[in-house]
């Protein structure tokens, strides 16, 4: 028997009835009866103290069953609980001064009987009142065993369990307000079960979340070395076909046959572009993805950024436009990441507004908590993002409301991989936007020099 | 803060053991009661428990002791309880299982009982 967990908070009751009355002026068995009245109230108290600090079901039967010898006086006692799979026998949780074999018998000869006379009664069930309902060697078994009284356990209607209690060696029967006070008892009883019977699901329930969680995890490296698998198989006849491409492309062929392989050379590249941001993402996911720090400075990448890709925008129909205000300090980040954290801000803008929009890259310095930044904003005047999908945005494979990835095209990579990619080199990105107002993507780069 | 709860084993006459309980008897302490009893009993000793410094006995401390009973007698053997403290002494007559434990006034009393 182990009863740990009561050492934790046991209290000793002491109700002291006895000191408010001079029991000694009452009338000796009137004093008697207060005395045992007192002695009740105090093993329930005792009990409810006891059953709040465990959550074992042996370890409540033990509580339970000791209490209930103790104040009733009896050296026999058991307790079973029934199964929720209402087909099953009760099962023994403890007994005592009955050997177990025979208690376990006596639960699955007597417990379904038993438990539909409690349930009609509601109420505690001599003995005597029950073996004439009983076949005839069930009720030998019943009174060989020495019960007096069979208990239901219930937790609001539902019946938990019985409790049986033996004859009591002072050869009192069970009086009626032993009765009460047994039913007070097992409430508590019922209660207790009950609540060891929620922990227990809740705690099986977190164990399960906890190995879901560690498969999820599993199954993420091993999409992401599928990732990076698949993308090497790609890349390498991709790398050929854009290479005959560009090699046809600049051959002197018929303007017809120039023009299909201008879009096989174009589609390719695009293909190209995809399986690295996924070959980027996966090494994200494997925390692999190599960032080279250095200090430089930012605006001739800037200047340069924004001539490669003016043309392209333009061309689209897309006013694009370059600023920086004030002089901006060194920073110390990586320059090939830099410039592909900025080409999803860029791309992300281009995919996500209509011809006719304006889009600027602007560079100013910001402070933010007391440190200094260089910001680079990738601001647009397209339809905005709504609030709840801005924090998503950084979500892989999400794009908005889903449909404009169909309408939109790419892999809802591109953003994720940028915060990623900004954050291993001790930058951070942000996004501000309101619906018919645009929205502005910004990186801040850490001046160099400061600190960490 | 309760007294803290000890149990003080000796020989006995060689077929009893004799265990001097100690402190509070209650649901924190029965366990370590009755496994010790147990213990004894696996033995084959009969056992005197001597419960003269137990300070505070709660419901639970009465059920393991008839429970203990109940085991030794289960298998013929006998606990005889020992010089009862006041408050041992209070409960067991107010629950009048004093007919029914065995129970001596010394330890050398329940010792003789035995022989």
């Amino acid at each position: 028997m182990s009863m740990g967990g009561a050492a934790r908070r046991h209290r000793s009751v002491d109700l002291s009835i006895h000191r408010l009355v001079d029991l000694e002026a009452l009338d000796p068995d009137l004093a008697r009866l207060i005395r045992r009245r007192e002695h009740s109230l105090v093993s329930l108290l005792e009990l409810t103290n006891e059953l709040s600090v465990s959550l074992d079901p042996y370890e409540i039967a033990d509580l339970v069953l000791f209490n209930l010898m103790g104040h009733l006086g009896t050296p026999k006692s058991c307790l079973w609980l029934l199964s929720r799979d209402e087909r099953s026998e009760p099962i023994l949780l403890r007994a005592y001064g009955i050997q177990s074999e025979k208690a376990a018998g006596l639960g699955a000869v007597c417990g379904p009987k038993m438990c539909s006379l409690m349930c009609e009664r509601e109420g505690p069930l001599e003995v005597s009142e029950a073996t004439p309902l009983l076949k005839s060697v069930d009720r030998a078994l019943v009174e060989r065993a020495g019960l007096a009284l069979f208990a239901p356990v219930f937790a609001r209607t539902r019946l938990l369990g019985i409790v049986a209690l033996g004859n009591r060696v002072s050869g009192e029967s069970y009086g009626t307000i032993d009765k009460q006070i047994l039913q007070c008892s097992l409430g508590a009883l019922g209660v207790a079960v009950e609540n060891t019977s929620l922990y227990s699901n809740v705690a099986e329930k977190n164990r399960q979340l906890a190995q879901a969680y560690e498969q999820l995890k599993e199954n993420d490296r091993l999409k992401s070395e599928f990732l990076r698998n698949v993308n090497h198989e790609l890349r390498t006849p991709l790398t050929v076909i854009l290479a005959y491409s560009q090699w046809l492309v600049s051959e002197e062929v018929d303007d017809s046959k120039k023009e299909f392989l201008e879009t096989i050379h174009a589609e390719g590249k695009k293909l190209n572009g995809l399986l690295e941001q996924l070959l980027d993402l996966s090494a994200v996911s494997a925390e692999i993805l190599e960032v080279a720090l250095e200090e430089f400075e930012p605006e001739p990448l800037l200047e340069q950024f924004f001539m490669n890709r003016h043309l392209g925008i333009t061309e689209g129909l897309r006013e694009f436009r370059y600023g920086s205000s004030g002089e901006l300090s060194r920073v110390r980040a990586d320059r090939h990441r830099l410039q592909q954290i900025l080409e999803a801000f860029v791309d992300n803008a281009v995919k996500f507004t209509p011809q006719g929009s304006k889009i600027w890259l602007r560079a100013s310095m910001a402070t933010v908590q007391n440190q200094e930044w260089v910001r680079v904003d990738v601001q647009d005047d397209g339809p905005g993002i709504p609030a709840p999908q801005l924090s998503e945005l950084f979500v892989a494979f999400h794009q908005g409301d889903g449909s404009t990835r169909r309408r939109q095209g790419g892999l809802g990579v591109g953003l994720p991989l940028a915060r990623q990619m900004a954050e291993r080199m001790g930058a951070r990105v942000e996004v501000e936007s309101d619906v018919g107002s645009g929205a502005t993507f910004s990186v801040f780069l850490p001046v160099a020099g400061a600190r960490e | 803060m309760p007294e803290a709860f000890q149990i003080e084993e000796l020989a006995g006459d060689g077929t009893r053991t004799v265990l001097r309980v100690r402190g509070h008897l209650n649901a924190a302490t029965t366990g370590q009661l009755l496994s010790h009893a147990r213990s004894i009993r696996t033995r084959g000793h009969g056992l005197v428990l001597n419960l003269s410094q137990v300070s505070f006995i709660a419901s639970s401390g009465v059920g393991a002791l008839l429970a203990l009973g109940e085991e030794y007698r289960e298998v013929g053997l006998e606990v005889c309880y020992a010089e009862l403290s006041s408050v041992v002494d209070s409960v067991i007559k107010l629950l009048n299982l004093d007919s029914f434990l065995t129970i001596a006034a010394t330890e050398e009393e329940a010792l003789r009982r035995a022989a």
